[in-house]
This record gives C-alpha cells, structure tokens and sequence, in this order.
C-alpha cells in the first residue's frame, strides 16, 4: 500500500507537470500570436487590390506600390525549385528506402542530413560559386538550385519515411503476382506512400518560400516582371527584406503586405498539405 | 519430450491418462465378474448369482463413463494420431467388456434357474473353456494395459482353442441328453452357459483387436497375420 | 493446369544463417499439400523458395532445384520475375492493394507483368477470377470501390482472386485464413477444396486441424537443436494424422510440444 502522504506528494507532482507544460505551450505560443497579429494589423491596412497588381513605385517612399513583380517571381521560382528538388528528393528516397541498408546508403542519408541541416545562406553562397560567378550573371536558377538543395533533404527523409511505412506484404504480394522490382515501386509502393511523400513535398515547398538569404546572392531581381529564369528575377522575400531595409515608412508598409502575403501562401501550402494527406491516407488506409 | 509435454497439455494428459486408466479398471472388474459367474456354476451359489445379477448395471455404468470420457475428449481436445486411436478403442473395448459383462450374467441367470434342477453331469468341457477364457481376458486386458501387440495377436490367435472346446462340449451334451431324457433340462442350460463362455472369448479377440489398433494404427492388424496362417504348408 | 512441385535437395539461408536443409519433395498436380510444424521450423521459407520469394529478402538465397511441371525454377536461364508470374501465391494477412478498386487489384497481376489483354478480355478474366474466388456474387455490383472496404474474409478471397487472374500451375499460401473468423476460415477451406480440380495447391497452415481437414498430403517440418529446418515426415494427410511414422511427428500432432 501506498501511504496517503505518498499518494498527495504524486498527485501534487503531476499536476505541477501538467502545470509546466501547459505553461510551456502557452510561453511558446504568445510570441507567434503576436506575430501573427502584428503581421496582419501591420500589413493588411496596406494590403489593397493594386498590390497583386502593380509593381512597387518608382521612387522610394513616394508611395506603398505593388508587389505583383515578386509574387510572379516567387511562383516561377517555387516551380522551378520543385522541378528540381523534388524528383531528387523522390528518387533519392526511393534508393535509401530500397537499398540504403549498406554503408553507402548510410554515407547518403548522412550527408543529406548534414545539408538539411547547413544554413540557408550557404546554399546561396554555393550556388552564387558554382553558376552565378562562372555564368557572370544573378539568375533565377541559380536560386532554384540554391533552394533546391535546402528542400531535397526533407523530401528524401520523408520520401524514405513513408516508403518504409508501407507493409511488406504489399510488395511482396505485388512481386508474387510476377512484377518487376521497378513496377512495384512505382504502381503498388509509391502510390500506397502518397500521402506520406506528398505531405512531404507540400512541406518542403513550404519550407523554401520564404527562403531570403539564399536569394540574395542568387536571384538578386529587379522590380520589374521578368519570366526569363537565366536572367536575375525578383522574389517576395527579397523585396520584403529590401523594403524593411530602407527609412521609408510606405516601404515598410509594403513589406509589411508582402510578409503577410507570404504568410498566407505558406498557410495555404499547409492546408493543402493536411487537405491531400487527409484524402490520400483515407484512400489507402489498411483494415 | 515428457517434461515439455506436461507443461504444454497437461490437462489433456491427464483425461487422457484418465480414459486409460478406467477402460483398465472396468476390465478388472469385469474379469473378477467373470470369475465369479463361474464360481457361482460351480457352488451353485444362488445368493451370489443374484448379486451378479443386479452387479451387472455398475458394469453398464462404467461403459457409460467411458463413452462419456471419449466423446468429450474429441470433441474439446481433438486428440490426434496415437491419441485418437487410444480414445477411439477405450470405446470399443468399453463395449466389448460391457458386453463380455452381460453374458457373465446371463450365467447368473441361468444358475438362478438351474438350482432348481437336479445335479449331475459332466462340466469338465464347460471348465476348460473358462479356464482358457479367463486367461485370454486377463492377457488381453494386460495387452491394453502395456500396448504389447505380440500378446494381444497370441489372445487372438488362441481363441479357436475355446472354439474347438466349444464344438467338443456340444457334442458331448447331445450325446448325453440323448443317453439320458432327464439330463435335458439341464444339459440345455449348459449348452447355454458353454455359448455365453464362447461369446465372451469372442468378444476378448476383439479386445485384442483394438489393442493392435491403438499400436499400428491399422483396423485390422492381425489380418495379415491370419493371411500368413491359412497359408498352406 | 495443375503442374506437380518437385524440391530436391532444396536449402535456404539468410544470410549466413541456415534456415531449412535439404528438403525433397514431390507435391502431386490437383492436390493440396499443409505443411505443418512449430513456429521457426522453416516451412514459410520453404514455402517462398518455390515461387522465388524468398531471395527478395536481402542477403537472402537458395540452393538445390524445384521442378514446377517440367521446369526448373533454379534454372540457369530461369527468371524469377517469370517465375512468380506463373506461381500465385496469397499471404497471411488479407493484402489487397489499398490504392485500387476491386477491379483493378484483380487485374493487378496482368497490368503489372505487362500481360494485359484488351479491356473487354479483362472484364471477363475479372468476372472469371471472382466467380472462382467465390466473391462475384457478392462485389459484382462494386467492383470500383477499394478493395480494402471489405470485410477480412472476402479480402482474402480477393487475394485469392488476384493470383488466380494470373491463370498459376501452382497456388501458394502462406497461412491464408489465420487472421480470419471462424466462418471466413471455412469458407476459405471449402474454397481451396473446389480449386483442387483446376491448381495443385500448397498451404503452409498452424492450425493442425484445418491441414487435417483440406490437404491430401501433410508435410511436417521441425528445427532440431542447430535452429535448421528439415522435412521430418511427409504422407497422406490421413495418415499424418492417424499414424504418423515418425515419434516427433506423433509427438507435435498431438500437442505434446510445439
């Protein structure tokens, strides 16, 4: 028997964890709210129809202007990111998930930890020493490369995550029926890990949007549109880094509209993220 | 396997260990009652042919048990291989000795009515073919008990010797209830009695059948045997 | 058409460990053989080193041959993928893919081996495949929904369904019913039975009964002290189960060990 003094002493010790960790939570929680709210106080006011559709002013701090230049630059680059980094990721998973119990396979998932794990602006710094210096241009793929290698990690791991989650019996069952290895993976393996690896996917675009150091030394655009991705192209990020640089108070308006902007295509690559896996999973779901 | 075995099954062991040892202890009492129906011809002992009489229904009983344990064992223990056979033929000796059971007495019965009668007459024949039947019912019985073919084959063998004495001691009734008209009565009695002798060791080779089943696994073991037998030379 | 299964001498390992030794063997076209043992003894892996399943494991490998009708699976020019095209085989877990409507998980085994005929020959070989699977009745008015919305049973008889759409010599199974009911277990038991006639069948099972129950021939496999399975006693079901020859078949038929 536990004494009644013992018996109070746990009681008290839980609830103060329970306590702690409530506390916790809500610690971490005030800042983002804050965040949040100051973004959408700050930015909304100048948020208006002509911030989708013009370009930023002029002159600096004459007025608040547009951003359109810079959401067209991030959509191209964002697609040109993920032609890239994601059928690494994908390919690079499926290898690590199939054949990556070797030392070789071990050396790959470390080294695609250790570039998950590099600071954003060295990708910018290798792709600014690898393409923009001998190419002696500022260009939209050299970003792409610059953040497609900050997103091909997470991918790769999750790829490999969800692959490995499926049921052997499935592959099995697939290669008993007379299929090639390759069949398999892609008609039975990848489609039952779909929403696994889509999840991924969704989260590493996420992940890069709203990259800015990377772009500093790579895309490095002017505020005008631009669609020729071997030539320099301006980026949200960017240019709500660039605004928030100046004295002016319109410009820090705008970047103000531009944070949240970002702040809404992120929220909305999540939703799509939790959306797909929702469907996908239900879908695959095995009783 | 014995230690792992208990471990494992050791409830099912032991109803096993159970049937066995009830289809023994029924051959037991009816070989005790098969020696008392004798003695009771002998000694002409009315008082003790009506306990046989009404003895006969424990032996019923102790079939019923048996039965009883078989069927429950099969149908809650799926018994399987040397097992099954061992379940199945508890059944059958069970019957058997049952049976075996119910011509001892039918010998009470009949001494009941005989004591009436006026003694007399050879049994010598009627002697012999008990004699030869105990010790078919006690071999056969210690064959179950030790699974040894080799005896139960020698039980079912030596069951023409009661065959023969049978066939002797009919004659030898005839002759006298023909010699003598006032033997009748009696001798038909004994031809009765001298049946029920013959039915019982009948009854014992097929004892000794289902031992040889429960070792081999075949229903009809000693047909090779009797094949090798009627071989001639 | 049923084609006979010959082991001789046939070993496995994984890795460097020996899992079963020599095992030889003939299973008879039109009959369904159970091999039965205690957990370990080997008899899945024998089991998948007839359709060439087994080397998929990593490290894994086999020696000896198995005769499948008149070919060799170890063949020199043999190719496992052809091999597991004309064997089916179904797992102990019902494992319908889950990303495909009925339909398509029955004409996996054609599209996925690259053997697809026209649209309306696949129609057919699906209705084929289903009504000999015993399950036509009751999804032919669903064919496009997933598969796995089925209850466990007739998801297994789906699996069933999917290897016989590959028209096999040979069906394998890999303790198909012990994640099945009672009920969904006999059904599956009397659907084996009425495929006798068209496959020659070969059912690694760890319920002793239902080997008793649906196989011709009973093989038993046992691990002895070194962990290698071997084949201890092989035969007519019957006798297996009523007198058996060897004292540690006796000894595992009726639970003495296992």
């Amino acid at each position: 028997m536990i004494s009644d003094r013992g018996m109070t002493r746990r009681i008290l010790v839980d609830r103060m964890g329970t306590a702690l960790a409530v506390g916790a939570v809500i610690t971490a929680l005030i800042p983002l709210g804050a965040m949040t709210a100051y973004v959408i106080a700050q930015g909304g006011s100048a948020l208006s129809l002509s911030f989708f559709t013009q370009g930023p002013p002029a002159v600096e701090g004459q007025a608040i202007g547009g951003m359109f230049p810079m959401i067209v630059g991030s959509l191209i680059l964002i697609g040109l990111t993920s032609c890239l980094g994601i059928p690494v990721g994908l390919l690079s998973g499926i290898y690590l998930w199939r054949y990556g119990a070797g030392s070789f396979g071990q050396a790959v998932r470390f080294v695609t930890d250790v570039i998950a794990g590099i600071p954003s602006i060295l990708a910018g710094v290798i792709a600014f020493a690898l393409v923009v210096l001998p190419t002696g241009t500022y260009s939209a793929y050299s970003a792409a490369i610059a953040l497609a290698l900050l997103m091909f990690p997470t991918v790769t791991r999750a790829t490999e995550t969800a692959l490995g989650a499926v049921p052997t019996e499935l592959r099995e069952a697939a290669l008993g029926l007379g299929a090639t290895e390759w069949r398999v993976v892609v008609r039975v393996v990848v489609p039952t890990a779909a929403s696994g690896i889509v999840t991924a996917v969704v989260l590493g675009i996420a992940r890069v949007t709203g990259e800015t150091a990377p772009l500093v030394f790579t895309a490095n655009g002017l505020p005008v549109v631009s669609t020729n991705i071997f030539g320099p192209m301006g980026a949200l990020p960017l240019q709500i880094w660039q605004d928030a640089n100046t004295p002016f108070a319109t410009d820090h308006q705008a970047a103000f509209a531009g944070a949240l902007v970002l702040f809404g295509i992120i929220l909305a690559l999540n939703l799509i993220a939790r959306i797909l896996t929702y469907r996908l999973s239900r879908r695959t779901r095995i009783t | 396997m014995g230690q792992g075995a208990a471990a494992i099954r050791e409830h099912y062991l032991r109803q096993l260990t159970e049937l066995d040892q009830a289809v023994q202890h029924m051959g037991d009492a009816v070989l005790e009652t098969m020696r008392s129906s004798l003695d009771t011809l002998d000694r002409m002992d009315v008082a003790r042919a009506k306990e046989l009489v009404e003895n006969d229904n424990v032996i019923d009983r102790m079939r019923h048990s048996i039965e009883e344990r078989a069927f429950t064992l099969i149908a809650t223990q799926q018994p399987a291989a040397s097992d099954l056979r061992l379940v199945m033929a508890a059944s059958t000796v069970a019957t058997e000795l049952e049976r075996i059971g119910d011509y001892c007495s039918g010998i009470a019965k009949i001494v009941l009515i005989m004591a009436a009668e006026p003694e007399g007459g050879s049994t010598a024949g009627i002697h012999r073919m008990a004699a030869i039947t105990d010790n078919l019912l006690t071999r056969a019985l210690e064959a179950f008990k030790a699974r040894d073919i080799d005896v139960a084959a020698a039980v079912w063998m030596n069951d023409d010797e009661v065959d023969d004495l049978y066939h002797d001691v009919f004659q030898e009734q005839i002759e006298e209830m023909a010699a003598h008209k006032s033997t009748v009565r009696r001798g038909t009695y004994m031809l009765w009695v001298a049946h029920n002798v013959e039915r019982m060791a009948d009854r014992v080779t097929n004892i000794a059948e289902s031992v040889a089943f429960v070792v081999t696994g075949d229903v009809a073991a000693f047909r090779d045997r009797l094949e090798m037998e009627s071989v001639p030379g | 058409m049923a084609e006979s299964v010959r082991a001789d001498e046939v070993s496995a390992w994984y890795g460097k460990k020996l899992a079963i030794r020599d095992i030889s063997v003939t299973m008879e076209p039109n009959k369904v053989t159970a091999l039965i043992g205690p957990s370990g003894c080997g008899k899945s892996t024998f089991l998948r080193s007839i359709n060439r399943l087994h080397e998929v494991v990593p490290g894994a490998k086999v020696a000896g041959d198995i005769w499948v009708g008149d070919r060799n699976v170890y063949g020199k020019d043999m190719d496992a993928v052809k091999v597991r095209a004309n064997i089916g085989m179904v797992f102990q877990r019902p494992n319908p893919f889950p990303t495909m409507s009925i339909y398509d998980n029955i004409a996996a085994g054609p599209r996925l081996s690259g053997r697809a005929g026209k649209r309306k020959q696949m129609d057919e070989l699906v209705e084929h495949s289903l009504r000999q699977a015993a399950l036509w009745d009751e999804v032919k008015d669903r064919l496009k929904e997933p598969a796995t919305g089925l209850s466990g049973g007739q998801q297994q008889r789906v699996c069933i369904a999917r290897a016989l759409a590959m028209k096999p010599g040979v069906l394998l199974l890999d303790e198909p019913s012990s994640a099945l009911d009672p009920i969904a277990s006999f059904k599956i038991e009397e659907l084996l039975l009425q495929l006798k006639n068209d496959y020659t069948m070969v059912i690694v099972t760890h319920n002793m009964q239902q080997a008793a129950r649906i196989a011709d021939f009973t093989g038993f496999m046992l691990a002895g002290t070194d962990y290698v399975g071997e084949l201890v006693e092989y035969g007519e079901t019957t006798k297996m189960f009523s007198n058996p020859s060897d004292s540690r078949t006796e000894a595992y038929i009726t639970g003495r060990f296992g």
